[in-house]
Order: structure tokens, then C-alpha cells, then sequence
């Protein structure tokens, strides 16, 4: 009964727009207006379905567009590729070339082989996405092309919802949802101007029909280290609040409390008790006394024994595996480490809890919208005298009570039992926490060359990402990655020993110990010698382009401190040191100091880079700081013979 | 548990075997020993052996046998080796596949058939097998063992042996029928295989090695070049069994064949429209032509990056406008044959892939498609769509190719073949020279400038012939980046390009030209100013670690760069150490200068202007002349220090 009302729905929405609404555009006009596009939507229509079938809930999307090729570069899109997965299957595919002919008439040549491939995602080793190959055949300038599928969603809580907006322009995007009226659906809108839309609501004797309608889209604009296009992209997240079934009332997700029972199933089963890992537990943490010493040894146990290795697979990527398995095959994703430390805490007597959260790339709340569209992460917490402390071991370099830098600031849903949750938000790991200082003496050796000692400390997520940067390497490997890294004066600068401090040891600073050489870095004339003391000048070139239009994001705040003891060379004196330089206004500080002492010079450079974005308002005087930042990095001491 | 699921596992897949298959009983050891090394990461043991069977048909089938054993003892070694990926084809039998992991303290967990993932794309018929391994910790051994069935493959396969890590030791082994008579050449130390006779109605061919060591990548070498290897191939086939064994004159032959070979009447009427549909005249010279046929081929056709579908339905090909790499080739060849252009079809390797042995014949050098065209003493790559006459990719060249003509007679087409040199490139075909006008701010706080970038040969194919695909957005994004990698802080007011699209590559230089001004290129100190006109040559790739270098140099092309720098500086200041600017370091070979780096400046009124001129007119040089050749490449680093001091008058 459903599925034929369904058809002719579809039916009538594709006979409706096509005719009509395309025979107006020309190929000339198109080209015109999109001189920059290869290719543009000329309509997409998506419609979920969201009925009862033998009394349960089910829901299903349908997909169309048509698209038009408005160059020789149509040959480029000839592919197309349809993903799918065991919770959101795909059918019915119908897609086709349509080849201008004569003025306005076109010729239908329909894809014939549709192939299918399964799909490794980047950073997940195995998961059950898969894809649905083929290609369009004769794509040209002037060809349309039209592709028509359904969705077949498995699961109700992740009907997901409608992303107005793609890498081509588009000309209209309608999207509906047709639901029986004995369904409470919820929707929020994201990044929409509501002016620009039109939205309708109809009803019918047994359905409600939502239409959300845009025209003339322009295409999305990446930019290099910017939020994710989640940000900025329009788009809707729908969901089921409840539906009524035979009289009766049943929650889907209506709160948060819907959302945390129905992820606690996912990890009742996994929290038992389990004596292999609670003998390990036992063993991990006997030789400590306090709880919060206990809890850093598992959790550096885990970061240190169990690899990152992500399978996700239908509902396997809800469910962690069993704590003792995780153990015994020493790898996991996010939420195996996670029940593990856990349930290797909870084993000694300290309780911890899991939570759900998603990482920086999500602009979602739980507060604002509690669907599994927020998530995409699982962690476990411990509550040190109430404050939360959040346990990621994902990266194996983190210190312990330090968030991974992905996860800064967002809201983590923390799971206590089945009825019972609390928020927290993850903090923003401190600028003075993640630093870096080094400092080095130099000096001119008996043939007046450039040499030297230093010693840099890392610390927090800056040292969590050198030491990952490191691991593994060997003593020359290490040389020449430090050269690259640190790039002090010009590309004469060697590094000729190195060694590390407390690379294993989390708790403490990782130092480097180096000895350099400079060569080809001094100007010498006559009785005089230039150096340009900033050896580094990590703002160099840092302006961000006034036609940006998103905020630049950074990963973690930091402190950077340079500090060069420079030797004044035997028979000579300083005539000129540069002035000295600072500046602060919150997002970045920065004070440049030359001082000279009997025998030497010392010079500090000092910086705190104090923010995870940089807003657009905020451009014009980031570029003002930088370009005085640049004429002071252009400024040389002066040394003279006395006479 | 565990155990009984395995053995299961091997019971149903034993019966998989002919009986005569030599390692079909072939196992691990049931309990394994354990070593300590210092090493991170290192091959204990690699066996790797290849059987020949003929079925009841006389079907020849291919048995690979694989069992490696390696050590892991550090994080990363254990993040390098804890997942394993093996590629098959859809036609290849996996008979045995089991790997087991030892850990630190020599407690096994052998993988369960359960956790080997499979993912296949339908399309390529590729099929991958993927497993995570458990349990590894620092100080594990990782055994993995693999039987695979799968299409014969005897017309040459090469096997590289060595890498970055020491392999402790390691075997290898061919088995066949007696009716075939393998031969083999191994390369770079690598011992020769040793024939044994002693099995009943096989031929085996063995090596057994210990300790080789890894051999570490360095910087301008044919790197893989240099690994030991070795390649094997069929030499000789007995009745009853009837396979060819490799032979390049009838190889050269059946290639013709199959190109040229257009029976149909249909087909010739095609080939005749084509030759019209391409534009070219009887007025052009034969080069013109090429490039017209090209031009026009490659412009109209899609091709699909695979070798091995056929391709050769010249109708379907052209109703479609799509062609695979030998599908394009073909139509090259019967194009040039129809309008008299003289030319032969060459079969090459990528000399970085694998380097042409003329003295040890073998298929799988036989890998690139090329067209050699001898009046015009040219090279076309049929199949590239980005490359034109005599631009073809630069490790094709200084490499040997098997050279074919094809031959009509009134019985189909034949072909003889040659083995012929493929010559590099001249260093004046691959140039990449900056002109610059440059004058000093009065207030000395920038350096304004017009350049101009003349490309040609390598150094264009990385841009030229993509201009023909891309928007006015993405070719003013392009230029800007290219004006950038040279003047790292530019503020670029104006940027343009001159000669961009693939048909102007190999016959017109291309240019990007910007005006722009520079603030890094001028420092201070006190009152003096410091202006590093060196850094105006954008950075140079340098050799200034002095580390023990074990392979030979080899650089892809040989090149040569033509700079011209004029500043103009403000009247009332004099530059004060112009001799800085004045270089000339050389490397000759028998009295020729091969290499070198030269510049030199001139000064009148306040007009500065530096010409510089260097050259590599070889790309090749043994590891003990290194010294010689860093101090040509750091030279052109070196300039880039300089700096001239300015003070006021």
C-alpha cells in the first residue's frame, strides 16, 4: 500500500520539476553565468520516507539529480561512485548520459554495468562501507546527466538529514520528508539564512510533507587550515522524537536521556568484570598507592601496549569489543581502550566512566541536538575530586590529564547507568601547558666559524606531537629530521650531536641536546660582522589573505621561547643591537629582547599563540602584527674590531 | 581451541593440492624458535618458493609458496608491521594463508581464519586479504605463511630481494617439470640460483643467502636500481609440454601482429576518415604532422590507465572516445603507417622501475609504449596525454628499448625487432632560467621587481600541458604559486602566463612573468643594509651533510639554469662587497667541463647585473666522485648566502 503511494510521490515530483524547469536553461546561458564550473547540478531532489512497516518503524531516501557537463572536461566526471553500508543500503540505481541532439531534444544513453567495491576509509582498517561503481558513458559539453537511488536506512536514528550545497553549483535543491502522521519528528537547521529558503509544510489524511526548497547554490569554498565544512555548510539534521504505534507512545530520541539509554545497550554487555584484566589491573597498579597514580598506570599501559587500529562494521561500530580481548590482541579503536582502562580501573577500585563525544570536526551539541549525528569518538573519564579528566589513549603520546588536541572543547556525554548521564565540556588545553623553549649558546670557533650547543624542552600537545614525530627513529634519522624541524639561519645548518631526554617519560619535559654549526651565516665587511640573531622566525609569511572568508583553525594553543646566548668574538665590540620589540592583544604575544652582557649577547624571542580560531574580524590586525613581526625579523646586530 | 579451528581450516584446504606438489606438506615449525636482536626491525628468515605444474591438460599452474619471519622490536616497527595487505588477482587460490605472532615472551597466538578480511573491486577484479596481527609487543616475531595457486607467470618475473632493513636469511626456489628449462640472472650481489637435479621430474633452481644487509635510500640515485635482485624467465619447453619460452624476435613479431593487423574493410574505411579527421596536410613537414596526428588523438580520446585490456575494437574505440594505453598506441601506428610517416613502435621500461637488461631477455622489461619516428630522430609516448613529441617521461630515457618495424606480406603482418638506446635528453632541452629587473625602495625597506620564468623540456612538464585543462582561477592560482617558489615572501601585484596548453609543450618555451616586490630580501643592521640578492634565485637543492654515499648518482635528466639578475639601487648608497658575487666552480670529466656553476656581475652607475650560468651536462657519476659533484650542487646553495652590504655614501 505504502510503496505504490510512494512511487507515484516520486513520480509526480520528477515530471513536475524537469519538464518545466529546464527549458529555460541553454548550455550558453549556464556557461555564462558559471564560467569557473566544469559542471553544475541543474536539480537535486532528496526525499525521506518515514513509515510503519508490520508495525515498526522504518525510513528510506530517495535520491535524484540531474547534472550538466558545460566543458571539455566533462570526460573528468565520467566515474561516479555510490557509497553504502551494512545500515545504509543502496538500490534501484538508474543513472544515464542524456546527449544533446538537436535544440533541446537529447538522446538517453542508459548505464548499463554497475559495479561493486569494497572501500577502505582513511584511518579505519576495516570497516563495511562499500561502494557502487560505474560510468557515464559520452560525457561532453552540453550532456546532462541524471542519477536516481534509493537509501535504505536500517537503523531509525540515523536518518541523518540534507546537505544543501556541493563542490559544483547548484541550481535548486528541494528536500522533503514525508512521514506518517503518528510521528514526532524533530529538525534543526544548520548555517542557513532562512530567508533564502522556502519551507513548506503539507498534510494529507495519513502523512505530514516538509519541504525545504534553495535556489541557485553556489559551490562551497575549501580553504588550507579551516573548519570543517560542517561549519559553513547549510543543512538540516532531522530525527524521530517519538511515534505512536496501536495507542501507544514510544521515545526514539525525544532528549538526551533517549540518547544515553540507547547507547548505554551498547555497553552494558562489555562491562562486566573480567578476571584476566582485572589480574592485570592488580599487576599495573600495585606498586601504586593514591587513585590518581593508579589511573595514570593504566591509562599509560594502554597508550603504550594497545595500537590504534580502528575496525568498524555495522553496529561493531557502536559496541566495544570485550576488555580481555582488547588486552590479549593488543590493538583497538577508541572505545576498546576506552572500556578498557575502565573496566582495568573499575578492577582496582576506581571508578570511571565512559563517555561519547565528537571530535572538532563536528559543530554539533548534544545540548542543542541529541542524535548520534554529534559523536564520532568515545573516551573514558575519571572524576579526580570532581574535576574531569579525560582519558584518550588513541594517541600514544599524550600526557597523562591532557585531552587529545581533536577533542578540545567540545561537549562529552558522560554515560553513569542507564537512566543517569552528565555533560562536560573537554578543556581547552592551556598556551603555557603546550610549550617549547630552546635555548642556545653560540659562538665563532678558532677559524671564525659559527658553532654551538642548545637544549629545547617540549612540553603538553606539542610535545605529544614531536615525540610522534620521532618515535622509531634512529640516531641519524633523528639528525636529519631536527635539521628539517628546527631550520636555524639557512640550510647550512647542521646538526652534528644529538641526543634525547625522557622520550618514554610522560610526566616530564622531552629535551633535545644538540651541538650545531652554522657556516655562511655571518656578513662580513672589513672591520665589521652582521648577524640576524632571529635564526627562527616562526611568524615568517604567516599573513593570512585578506580574501579568506573562513576563520583559520589551529590545532592546540602554544608558547614558543627562543633564547641565543651569543659569545662576543674575541677584539670585538657590539656598535648595534636592533630595539626590542613586543606586542599583546590576547590572541598572540610577543616580545622580541636583545640585552648584551660583558661577554655576550642574549637575544629572547617569546610567543603565545592563544587561540584554536582566528576570526575573520580579526584578520586585518593578526596581518598588522605580522608585518611589524616581519620588519623586526629583518633587523641584524652589529659587531665591531676595536681598534 | 584455537588449534582445532586452524587445523580444520588447513584440512579442508589441503585438498586443494595436486598430489605431485613438491611443498604441499610444508609447515611452520610446531614450536617456534625465538632469537634476540638488538635491531628494531629486521627478516629473520624469507622463503619464497615458486613450483611449475602441468595438469592433466597440460595447463601449466603456478604454486607460490611464502614464509617470512621478522622481528619488531620498537613502536613503529610494530605500527609498520602489525597489519598486512595482500594483493591478489580474482583468478588466484588462496590454499594456505596462516600467520601466527610470538610475543616477547614467547606466547603464540596464531591469527584465526575468522579475522582475514577481504575486499575485491569488481571492476579490476583485484582482490585484497587483510588481517591485523594480535598480541605483538617489543621483541615479537611476526611468522606469516601463504600458499597461493595462481596463473603461470614464466615469461620473466623479477624478484627484488633486498631493503631498507637486514633480511638474516634468505632462499628461494623455481621448481618446474623437467620439460621446462628455466634461466635466471641475479643482480647487485645477490647470489646466482643453483640448479638441482636430484628430484625426480623436476628441475629446481635454489639460492640460499645469509645476512644481507639493508641498503638505505639516498638523494639523486636510482635506488631500486641498486637492491639486489633477480629475474627469472623460461629458456627452453620440451614436448609434450608446448609453452613459448621468451623470445624477443617473435615477441617483436606478435606485437606488430596485433597492432597493426586490420583485417576489415570496415576498419580500413576508419582509419582512412581518422587520418582526415586530424587535420593534416601534405604541405606540413613530417614533424608537423606528428604533432598534428597527436595533438588531435590525445585531445579526443580518454585512456584508460591499463595495459592489459585489449582495446584494439577500433570501432568501439571511436564510438566511445575512450582507448586503452594499447588501443591509442595502435591508432598512432596505423595512422602514421597510413599517411607515410616512417616510424617504429618501441617497447621501454621506466629506467627507476627497472632498468632495460639487453643481455638478459625477459617480458617484464617490455612495460611503456613508445614510438620512435627516425626521419625526425624523435620519441612520442602514445599512451600519455599530458606528453608530446619528444617530451616523453625522462626515466624512458638513457635506458634501451626493443625497437619494431612491422613487415605486410600477403600472409598478415610480421615484425622484426632491435634492441636500440633511447638517449637522454640534451641539458639545453631542460632548462628553467629567471630573469629579473630589480630596483631597491628608496627607504631600502623592499625590493620591487619584475621576473620572468622561461621553462622548457622537465621543468615545463610539470605545468605547460596541464594549462590546456585549467580555469583562469586555477592558472592565476598556479602562477602565483610557481612566482612564490622562488621569492618566498612576494607580494605578487600582477602575474601572467605565456604559452601555457600541452600543444605548445616541446615547441615553445612557457612563462610566467609577475611583477612583485620582496621585504625578507633586505635586512638591517645599524645603518647599514644587508640585501641577500642570492636568495633571488629561489632556494637550491643542496648536499651540505657530508654523509658516506653508497650509490651511484643518478639524476633523472641532465639541465641547465640561465639566470639574470639587474638591480638598480638607490644613488646615494654603495654596495660595498661586490666580489661575493663573482663564483665559478667546475667538475671536468677527460678535459670537458661536465658540471658547473659560474656567475658573474658587472657594476656601472648604480646598475648592477649578475648573469649566472650553470650546467649538468651528465647525469650519471660513480659514488666516489660525490665530493666532486657536491661541490657543484652546493655551490649554487652557497650563492644563495650571499649578501651584499650597502652603506650610505
Amino acid at each position: 500500500m505504502f510503496v505504490r503511494f510512494f512511487q507515484f510521490f516520486f513520480m509526480l515530483i520528477l515530471s513536475a520539476t524537469i519538464v518545466p524547469a529546464f527549458g529555460q536553461w541553454n548550455l550558453m546561458e549556464l556557461q555564462q553565468l558559471y564560467p569557473n564550473s566544469n559542471y553544475m547540478v541543474l536539480e537535486k531532489i532528496d526525499t525521506l520516507f518515514i513509515y510503519f512497516e508490520n508495525d515498526s518503524l522504518k525510513a528510506k531516501e530517495s535520491n535524484f539529480e540531474r547534472k550538466m557537463y558545460l566543458n571539455n572536461q566533462a570526460y573528468q566526471y565520467t566515474k561516479e561512485s555510490i557509497g553504502f553500508s551494512k545500515l545504509a543500503g543502496v538500490q534501484n540505481i538508474n543513472a544515464a548520459t542524456l546527449l544533446p541532439v538537436k535544440k533541446g531534444r537529447y538522446k538517453t544513453v542508459q548505464v548499463e554495468e554497475i559495479t561493486e567495491k569494497d572501500e577502505f576509509e582513511s584511518g579505519i582498517f576495516h570497516d563495511d562501507s562499500k561502494s557502487k561503481n560505474f560510468s557515464y558513458p559520452l560525457l561532453q559539453e552540453g550532456a546532462q546527466t541524471v542519477l536516481s537511488y534509493d537509501r535504505i536506512i536500517k537503523e531509525i536514528r540515523f536518518i541523518g538529514g540534507n546537505y544543501f550545497a556541493g563542490l559544483a553549483p547548484i541550481l535548486l535543491e528541494t528536500y522533503y520528508v514525508v512521514v506518517d502522521k503518528n510521528v514526532e519528528l524533530g529538525y534543526q537547521l544548520f548555517n542557513i539564512d532562512s530567508s533564502a529558503f522556502t519551507f513548506s509544510v503539507e498534510e494529507t489524511a495519513k502523512k505530514k510533507i516538509y519541504k525545504w526548497t534553495l535556489k541557485t547554490i553556489p559551490p562551497l569554498k575549501l580553504e588550507e587550515n579551516s573548519l570543517a565544512v560542517r561549519y559553513f555548510m547549510p543543512h538540516i539534521l532531522v530525527y524521530v522524537k517519538s511515534y505512536t504505534l496501536k495507542g501507544e507512545r514510544h521515545t526514539v530520541l525525544s532528549n538526551l536521556s533517549d540518547l544515553n539509554q540507547w547507547y548505554y545497550n551498547f555497553i552494558d554487555e562489555v562491562q562486566q568484570e573480567d578476571s584476566t584484566v582485572s589480574r592485570l589491573a592488580h599487576e599495573i597498579t600495585a606498586t601504586y598507592a593514591s587513585e590518581i597514580d593508579k589511573v595514570k598506570a593504566v591509562f599509560y599501559w594502554v597508550q603504550d601496549h594497545v595500537k590504534y587500529i580502528a575496525f568498524e562494521d555495522g553496529y561493531g561500530g557502536f559496541i566495544p569489543r570485550k576488555p580481555s580481548e582488547v588486552c590479549q590482541k593488543r590493538y583497538g579503536d577508541c572505545k576498546d581502550m576506552a572500556n578498557l582502562i575502565r573496566s582495568m580501573l573499575v578492577a582496582v577500585g576506581v571508578d570511571v566512566k565512559l563517555c561519547w563525544l565528537g571530535s572538532r570536526d563536528l559543530p554539533y551539541k548534544y545540548s542543542e541536538i541529541a542524535t548520534p549525528a554529534v559523536d564520532n569518538h568515545m573516551i573514558a573519564v575519571y572524576f579526580d575530586q570532581g574535576k574531569a579528566l579525560f582519558l584518550d589513549a588513541t594517541n600514544n603520546y599524550v600526557p597523562f590529564g591532557l585531552p587529545t588536541a581533536f577533542i578540545q572543547g567540545k561537549e562529552a556525554l558522560v554515560n553513569i547507568d542507564s537512566t543517569n548521564y552528565k555533560l562536560f565540556e573537554v578543556p581547552v588545553v592551556d598556551a603555557s601547558i603546550n610549550s617549547m623553549r630552546d635555548s642556545v649558546f653560540l659562538f665563532f670557533d678558532a677559524s671564525a666559524k659559527l658553532r654551538g650547543k642548545g637544549k629545547v624542552h617540549y612540553s603538553g600537545l606539542l610535545r605529544a606531537s614531536v615525540a610522534e614525530y620521532i618515535d622509531g627513529l634512529n640516531k641519524e634519522e633523528l639528525i636529519r629530521f631536527f635539521i628539517e624541524y628546527f631550520k636555524k639561519g639557512n640550510n647550512k645548518f647542521i646538526i652534528t650531536d644529538l641526543h634525547l631526554e625522557n622520550l618514554e617519560d610522560r610526566d616530564n619535559d622531552l629535551i633535545v641536546h644538540y651541538t650545531l654549526e652554522l657556516d655562511d651565516y655571518v656578513t662580513t665587511y672589513e672591520d665589521e660582522m652582521y648577524i640576524n640573531l632571529n635564526l627562527e622566525k616562526p611568524f615568517k609569511g604567516s599573513i593570512v589573505d585578506s580574501n579568506r572568508v573562513h576563520p583559520v583553525e589551529n590545532d592546540f594553543k602554544s608558547s614558543l621561547n627562543y633564547v641565543i646566548h651569543l659569545e662576543i668574538p674575541q677584539g670585538y665590540k657590539v656598535v648595534y643591537t636592533p630595539e626590542n620589540f613586543s606586542f599583546s592583544d590576547g590572541h598572540l604575544d610577543v616580545a622580541l629582547l636583545y640585552k648584551t652582557n660583558s661577554n655576550e649577547l642574549i637575544y629572547q624571542q617569546s610567543y603565545k599563540k592563544d587561540f584554536l580560531l582566528l576570526e575573520k574580524d580579526y584578520f586585518r590586525q593578526w596581518n598588522t602584527v605580522i608585518n611589524s613581526l616581519g620588519t623586526n625579523y629583518k633587523e641584524a646586530i652589529t659587531f665591531k674590531k676595536i681598534e | 581451541m584455537r588449534s582445532i579451528f586452524l587445523s580444520l581450516f588447513l584440512g579442508v584446504s589441503f585438498s586443494c593440492f595436486p598430489a605431485e606438489v613438491w611443498h604441499k606438506n610444508y609447515d611452520w615449525d610446531s614450536i617456534p624458535q625465538q632469537f634476540f636482536y638488538a635491531e628494531k626491525e629486521l627478516i629473520i628468515k624469507e622463503f619464497q618458493s615458486i613450483e611449475f605444474i602441468a595438469d592433466s591438460t597440460q595447463k601449466i599452474e603456478q604454486y607460490t609458496l611464502n614464509h617470512k619471519i621478522i622481528w619488531v622490536n620498537s613502536d613503529d616497527a610494530i605500527n609498520r608491521n602489525n597489519r598486512i595487505y595482500i594483493p591478489l588477482l580474482s583468478s588466484d587460490e588462496i590454499i594456505k594463508q596462516q600467520a601466527r605472532v610470538i610475543n616477547s615472551k614467547g606466547e603464540i597466538r596464531v591469527l584465526s581464519n575468522e579475522n582475514i578480511q577481504e575486499a575485491k573491486d569488481e571492476s579490476t577484479g583485484s582482490v585484497f586479504k587483510y588481517f591485523a596481527l594480535e598480541g605483538l609487543d617489543k621483541g615479537s616475531h611476526i611468522e606469516y605463511l601463504s600458499f597461493i595457486k595462481s596463473t603461470a607467470s614464466y615469461n620473466g618475473t623479477n624478484l627484488t630481494v633486498q631493503m631498507d632493513i637486514p633480511i638474516h636469511k634468505f632462499e628461494f626456489e623455481l621448481m618446474s617439470p623437467k620439460e621446462m628449462i628455466f634461466t635466471s640472472k641475479s643482480y647487485n650481489g645477490l647470489d646466482s640460483l643453483q640448479l638441482d637435479t636430484s628430484i625426480e621430474g623436476k628441475n629446481r633452481l635454489f639460492l640460499s643467502q645469509d645476512s644481507i644487509d639493508g641498503l638505505q635510500y639516498e638523494k639523486s640515485s636510482n635506488y631500486q636500481n641498486y637492491l639486489m635482485r633477480l629475474t627469472y624467465k623460461l629458456k627452453e619447453c620440451k614436448a609434450p609440454l608446448y609453452l613459448s619460452p621468451v623470445d624477443f624476435t617473435l615477441a617483436a613479431s606478435a606485437f606488430c601482429s596485433t597492432i597493426y593487423d586490420v583485417p576489415l574493410k570496415r576498419e580500413k574505411k576508419l582509419i582512412k576518415k581518422l587520418l582526415k579527421q586530424t587535420g593534416i596536410t601534405d604541405e606540413m613537414d613530417e614533424q608537423t604532422k606528428v604533432r598534428t596526428i597527436e595533438n588531435y588523438l590525445k585531445n579526443r580520446f580518454s585512456i584508460l590507465p591499463t595495459k592489459t585490456i585489449p582495446g584494439l575494437n577500433l570501432e568501439a574505440m571511436l564510438d566511445n572516445n575512450i582507448s586503452s594505453e594499447k588501443g591509442i598506441t595502435a591508432m598512432f601506428a596505423l595512422l602514421f603507417e597510413k599517411a607515410g610517416i616512417t616510424h617504429e613502435l618501441v617497447l621501454t621500461s621506466d629506467r627507476f622501475e627497472i632498468v632495460f637488461d639487453t643481455s638478459f631477455e625477459s617480458y617484464t622489461v617490455l612495460r611503456e609504449f613508445l614510438i620512435y619516428l627516425p626521419n625526425i630522430q624523435s620519441f612520442l609516448a602514445p599512451a600519455i596525454k599530458y606528453r608530446r613529441l619528444n617530451e616523453i617521461p625522462s626515466g624512458w630515457r638513457n635506458n634501451y628499448g626493443l625497437f619494431m618495424r612491422a613487415e605486410r606480406s600477403k600472409h598478415g603482418v610480421s615484425g622484426t625487432g632491435s634492441f636500440k638506446f633511447i638517449p637522454p635528453m640534451e641539458s639545453v632541452e631542460n632548462q628553467h632560467n629567471i630573469t629579473i629587473n630589480a630596483k631597491l625602495d628608496d627607504d631600502l625597506s623592499a625590493v620591487k621587481m619584475t621576473m620572468e620564468l622561461e621553462m622548457t623540456g622537465e621543468y615545463a612538464s610539470s605545468f605547460q600541458p596541464y594549462y590546456t585543462d585549467m580555469d583562469d582561477e586555477l592558472i592565476d592560482k598556479t602562477n602565483r604559486y610557481i612566482l612564490k617558489s622562488i621569492i618566498e615572501d612576494a607580494k605578487i601585484d600582477s602575474v601572467s602566463s605565456e604559452n601555457g596548453g600541452v600543444v605548445n609543450f616541446g615547441l615553445k618555451p612557457f612563462y610566467v612573468k609577475g611583477k612583485m616586490q620582496s621585504e625578507m630580501t633586505l635586512e638591517k643592521a645599524g645603518k647599514k643594509v644587508l640585501f641577500k640578492v642570492g636568495e633571488l634565485i629561489g632556494p637550491q637543492l643542496e648536499m651540505y651533510l657530508n654523509e658516506d654515499r653508497k650509490l651511484p648518482i643518478e639524476e633523472e635528466y641532465k639541465r641547465q639554469f640561465n639566470h639574470t639578475i639587474t638591480v638598480e639601487f638607490p644613488k646615494e648608497y654603495t654596495v660595498l662587497n661586490l666580489e661575493e658575487l663573482n663564483r665559478d666552480i667546475s667538475y671536468s670529466e677527460d678535459g670537458e667541463k661536465a658540471f658547473w656553476f659560474k656567475s658573474v656581475y658587472t657594476f656601472e652607475g648604480n646598475r648592477l647585473e649578475i648573469k649566472i650560468n650553470e650546467v649538468y651536462n651528465e647525469m650519471t657519476l660513480p659514488a666516489s666522485k660525490i665530493a666532486d659533484y657536491r661541490k657543484v650542487i652546493n655551490a649554487a646553495a652557497d650563492f644563495n648566502k650571499v649578501v651584499l652590504v650597502l652603506v650610505k655614501k
